[in-house]
């Protein structure tokens, strides 16, 4: 799917720069070519096959989308393959203390999906963490459709940072300042420009700890993120 | 995927073991499992029940075990009361008598 996605742009483009100033033969002939083009250019055997990153109106982002190899390591989810879901809840759940521990729960399978669907078949500890799109404690689900492989590794934003975007949200649900259907769709829609929203119009800076997340999210085996 | 092993639901079978299933209706493809306590818990299930399946077997609850795409409830008397999943998560959900949230997957 992203080697066509990838494919799409830059075939319309080579279209539209000859349209109008070449015969209809010429604009295929190029089309032809640059399809040529593509197809022999090598390609990275072990490219998981990750969505193209939203710069996230961050010019900032852009510019870490290629330091940081975002294709393999997405700070945002696909949302073909992960939508969000939420559990049948109101707030009035989800603001029980201990309510997260109740309905944490995605079986190892389940990872593997997760991982599995977004092409990558290996990683190391410390690269990703499965989370939850929409975070349990804003009633998102552990549903397929709800849990994508988050990069840790990725700067500024990253597992850690969508963490402050939950929290900042799930305290505003539960002061009944925000709506949870509102807060879920926040969340879902670009967890990134929620946080610009609701946290901070900026980009957090660098950690300068290595800290690891709490034990009691998805993905355990990682180790400090040490680029 | 298949999940053909049914492994311990170690999360649900604490929460459960010893309550008595007194009731069992549908809601479409939702089991709805009406325990003695009040408590009810609801499975999503791939598809309504036949008209004519036979009925489901009630009873104590001893132990819960859960695969990718079944749950199953073992009872007191040997036997086992068994859902199909309509998927491998987010599909039981427990709820006390009161109505507050006890286990969700």
């Amino acid at each position: 799917m992203p080697a066509t996605a990838s494919l799409i742009p830059v075939i319309a483009s080579a279209a539209s720069h000859r349209r109008g100033a070449c015969h209809p033969c010429a604009s295929f002939v190029a089309l032809l070519c640059a399809l040529v083009a593509l197809a022999c250019e090598p390609q990275p055997a072990a490219t998981p096959a990750v969505p193209s990153q939203p710069e996230a109106n961050s010019d900032t982002t852009h510019h870490v989308i290629a330091e940081d190899s975002a294709l393999r390591f997405p700070f945002v989810p696909d949302p073909a393959r992960t939508p969000g879901a939420t559990l049948d809840v109101t707030a009035a759940d989800i603001c029980v203390p201990g309510y997260a521990r109740k309905v944490r729960n995605v079986p190892a399978a389940v990872k593997r999906q997760a991982y599995a669907e977004y092409g990558i078949l290996s990683h190391q500890p410390g690269d990703y963490e499965v989370d939850h799109l929409i975070s349990l404690e804003l009633g998102g689900s552990n549903s397929i459709r709800n849990l994508w492989p988050q990069s840790y590794r990725t700067h500024p934003w990253n597992a850690r940072v969508k963490d402050a975007l939950e929290n900042n949200l799930h305290k505003r649900v539960c002061a009944g300042t925000l709506d949870l259907t509102t807060a879920q769709g926040v969340i879902a829609s670009n967890w990134v420009s929620g946080y610009r929203k609701y946290v901070r119009p900026t980009p957090p800076p660098p950690r300068a700890s290595k800290h690891r997340r709490r034990s009691t999210r998805s993905h355990r085996s990682a180790q400090p993120a040490v680029p | 995927m298949t999940g053909a092993r049914m492994a311990r639901n170690q999360k649900l079978t604490p929460v459960i073991a010893g309550r008595t299933i007194a009731q069992i209706g549908w809601d479409g493809a939702t089991a709805i499992l009406h325990f003695d306590d009040a408590s009810v818990l609801r499975v999503r299930t791939p598809a309504p029940p036949a008209a004519d399946a036979a009925p489901l077997e009630i009873g104590k609850v001893r132990a819960v075990r859960q695969s990718t795409a079944a749950v199953a409830f073992d009872l007191d008397d040997g036997s086992t009361l068994q859902l199909p999943l309509a998927e491998a998560t987010s599909c039981v959900m427990l709820r006390d008598a009161k109505g507050a949230m006890e286990y969700a997957d």
